[in-house]
């Protein structure tokens, strides 16, 4: 399929995913939206995404077990990681999957920064 | 003169002698005798004089005296009628050995002696009159005209009170030769002989004990020769100048070994004679031991009370400083002991802010004896108060005649890190707090700014689906965008956009925060760091029209190669922090500082890089400098600051890079910011 543009929004906070989900839309991105980490990795085996915007803080597995574990079913899936701790360094676990800084985004993110996050990855 | 012959003639009979001679001749020997006793009359000497047969014939006036038995009671008399007016017993002396050699008399004497036919004797016995005398005489054979023995004469002396002299003199040389021969002084005696060597002469037993052997094997050999020791000194020198021209040499002598005295001595030499001189050494060991024992232990105590780092001082009740140590006087500002107590009259009206601190202190102390505490602002030589921690007891009794001792401190020091750590604690508190609330407003902040975002973005005519959606409604895009733009929404949603950015700003800087040293950290030169701030700085008045950093004069006096290990972005934000706040403070609008300055100074301190800004700014009261580190405290306009600028600079100084950040401010005349980073550690690669 030609999934240039879908996109799995992870968040445990609901107008977090809404208004991101909303945003990209309009941008032309084709999105669905996951509550919990588990909740995407069941949606991550029936379909497939060309991104994700992750939350690191979420309710149940870690942002950062849910892109190893993603990463596996998707190798090509590309990550955008929301933090809202400026002491978060970069996992080894992630670096090793070629997550780098330049994905990290510090909270609370304009969408606009998002949107150009994702396009320049 | 009848009666006299009379006896005289009864003497000769009754001696029983054979004198048989004619008349003529007796006659002429009565005239020599008379002629001889006119004579014998005026020599002071005792004098009597015996016949052949025993018949005293002659007994002069000072022999009466001696006596108290009148010549004419004597004269005539026989058979050692001398011996009983003399000593009271009927006995013969020593003229009657003239007359008879044979006789024993030899017991009455002390001595008797011969000088050719004359006897010499000495006797001690009591007289006739009872008292005790030393008697000497000499007896010898009275002769004729012709040369012929007619009798004996004896002439008496009384040699007592000579002889008392000549006993005393005896007992006082034995009493001091004991006191010699069993001082504990060692003694020597010495005689310089007209070739300038000083022979040894003897010793008192102290003396001989000394020498290790009997005095008498050195006694006649030179000093150098007996004592080989004293070659290489100066003492026989001083010996023999002594012995010479006199007077008296003393000297003390030390033998140390390995440090500790071994032996220790004074020597005395003076002379006793022409020539002759004692010498005498006393054993000091112990007293100088003690000494030694005692300087060390002053020395000991003395390199305490003056180096210790507490002020000592002993005062009186009146306020004289009656001693310091020189920690005290250097506590105070005085150069030394001597110019504090020179200077200071009363203690308590010129080193005491408030005089009547020190009556509180002086009547609490002289309760009882127990040190006490108190903290007073006392005054130091320029006038400069400081808190001063004061132990202070007194010393006496309780009607005051005593004194005051104590110690004292300089609480500077003291009550600035108390301050400070009190400020570090409130930080503390404050930034958990913050970094707290901060991530947690982080959530709620997306979602309005995010929102605002949306809304803003599905209100344009950009994007088709928006069109799209309106056309389906039948919604004229254009004439809603009028409606919102007439009654302000777009503006409105602006608003909420632009001041969820502002908090979003906020939010990032508080969580700063609860930040910990970051892997960035890499060693960088300080006077680069200042210097890219100030290019910031410099570029920022673009952005901010309220200064214009051009118009400061700047001055810089830098120490070459401080080297701190630090995040350049952190460190470079604090020293902007600082210039943008001082530039904005010398350039305030209702009071602008004429010819602003700022002046960085880098210096070296132990193992610190020490920066100083200073501003000669408006400068700030007391109550704003204590709370300027403070999250949100600001004295700018609202909306010109956060209050978050220099609470962060102290968090990247003092959690982030353990340094340490000071202010010290004073209204009209400027602030200076004073920090502290460590330095790099020479040869660290890092």
């Amino acid at each position: 399929m030609s999934n240039t543009n879908n996109l799995l929004i992870v968040d445990d906070e609901e107008m977090i995913r809404e208004t991101i989900s909303d945003y990209m839309t309009d941008m032309g991105f084709k999105t669905r939206t996951a509550s919990s980490g588990e909740e995407a990795l069941a949606i991550l085996t029936d379909e497939d995404f060309t991104h994700a915007t992750v939350d690191m803080r979420l309710g149940g597995m870690t942002g950062v077990d849910f892109i190893v574990k993603a990463h596996k079913i998707r190798p090509n899936m590309k990550f955008i990681i929301f933090t809202g701790s400026c002491e978060f360094t970069l996992p080894d676990e992630l670096a090793m999957i070629g997550v780098t800084r330049d994905h990290i985004l510090q909270k609370p993110v304009r969408l606009s920064v998002i949107a150009k996050a994702i396009k320049d990855l | 003169m009848n009666e006299a012959d009379k006896n005289k003639s009864q003497g000769f009979v009754n001696y029983g002698s054979t004198n048989t001679e004619g008349t003529n001749k007796s006659s002429r020997d009565d005239e020599y005798i008379e002629n001889l006793t006119r004579i014998l009359e005026f020599i002071p000497d005792p004098l009597f004089a015996i016949s052949l047969t025993g018949t005293i014939i002659v007994w002069n006036k000072a022999m009466s005296d001696l006596t108290g038995q009148p010549a004419d009671t004597m004269i005539g008399k026989g058979d050692y009628e001398h011996g009983l007016a003399l000593y009271g017993i009927r006995r013969p002396m020593i003229i009657d050995l003239i007359i008879n050699p044979e006789l024993d008399i030899g017991l009455n004497y002390k001595s008797i002696s011969r000088d050719g036919d004359a006897f010499l004797a000495e006797a001690r016995m009591p007289l006739s009159n009872g008292k005790i005398a030393d008697l000497w005489g000499k007896a010898g054979p009275l002769y004729d005209g012709d040369g012929k023995i007619i009798g004996a004469i004896e002439s008496i002396r009384d040699i007592s009170s000579i002889k008392k002299i000549e006993r005393n003199l005896r007992e006082s040389e034995h009493r001091y030769r004991t006191i010699i021969d069993s001082s504990p002084i060692e003694m020597h005696f010495y005689v310089l002989h007209d070739d300038e060597s000083l022979i040894f002469a003897g010793s008192n037993p102290a003396g001989e004990a000394l020498l290790k052997t009997s005095y008498k094997e050195l006694v006649g050999r030179t000093i150098e020769d007996a004592f080989p020791a004293l070659i290489k000194t100066d003492i026989p020198a001083h010996y023999k100048r002594i012995a010479r021209d006199g007077g008296k040499w003393e000297s003390d002598y030390i033998d140390y070994d390995g440090g500790a005295i071994r032996r220790a001595g004074k020597i005395t030499a003076f002379q006793i004679d022409e020539n002759m001189i004692v010498t005498q050494f006393v054993d000091i060991t112990s007293m100088k031991k003690t000494e030694e024992a005692l300087r060390i232990s002053e020395e000991k105590f003395r390199t305490i009370f003056e180096n210790m780092p507490l002020g000592f001082f002993r005062t009186n009740k009146d306020g004289k400083l009656l001693e310091a140590n020189p920690t005290c006087a250097k506590i105070f500002g005085y150069d030394s002991v001597y110019e504090m107590s020179s200077i200071i009259g009363s203690v308590e009206t010129e080193l005491y802010v408030n005089p009547r601190n020190r009556h509180t202190l002086m009547s609490e102390a002289m309760k009882d004896k127990s040190l006490r505490h108190y903290t007073y602002k006392l005054r130091k030589k320029d006038g400069t108060p400081f808190p001063a921690n004061i132990m202070i007891r007194y010393v006496g009794n309780p009607d005051g005649d005593g004194y005051f001792e104590g110690l004292i401190e300089d609480g500077t020091e003291h009550q600035r890190i108390e301050e400070m750590m009190i400020q570090s604690e409130k930080m503390i508190t404050i930034a958990g707090l913050t970094a707290g609330m901060a991530h947690e407003i982080n959530n709620p902040l997306g979602i309005i700014m995010q929102t605002a975002e949306n809304a803003i973005r599905r209100l344009t005519a950009e994007s088709e689906a928006n069109l799209e959606c309106a056309k389906q409604h039948g919604i004229d895009f254009s004439k809603m965008q009028d409606y919102l733009h007439e009654r302000k929404i777009d503006h409105y949603l602006e608003g909420i956009r632009s001041a969820g950015l502002r908090a979003s700003e906020i939010v990032k800087n508080m969580l700063q925060f609860s930040r910990r040293s970051e892997s960035k950290m890499a060693p960088y030169d300080v006077n680069t760091l200042i210097n890219n701030s100030l290019e910031l700085a410099a570029n920022d008045f673009d952005l901010n029209k309220r200064y214009d950093f051009r118009l400061i004069n700047i001055v810089r006096s830098y120490e070459h190669g401080l080297r701190i290990r630090c995040t350049e972005t952190e460190i470079e934000q604090v020293f902007l922090n600082i210039m943008k706040n001082a530039a904005q403070a010398m350039m305030l609008p209702e009071n602008p500082t004429v010819s602003p300055s700022i002046r960085i100074v880098t210096t070296r301190i132990g193992n610190n890089a020490i920066i100083t800004i200073s501003d000669n700014g408006p400068g700030m009261d007391e109550k704003t400098t204590s709370r300027i580190f403070e999250p949100f405290f600001s004295t700018k306009d609202a909306g010109v600051g956060t209050g978050l600028g220099l609470s962060v600079s102290y968090f990247i100084i003092v959690t982030n890079h353990q340094g340490k950040i000071e202010v010290d401010s004073e209204p009209g005349i400027g602030t200076t910011f004073t920090i502290s980073l460590p330095l790099l550690r020479e040869g660290s690669n890092e």
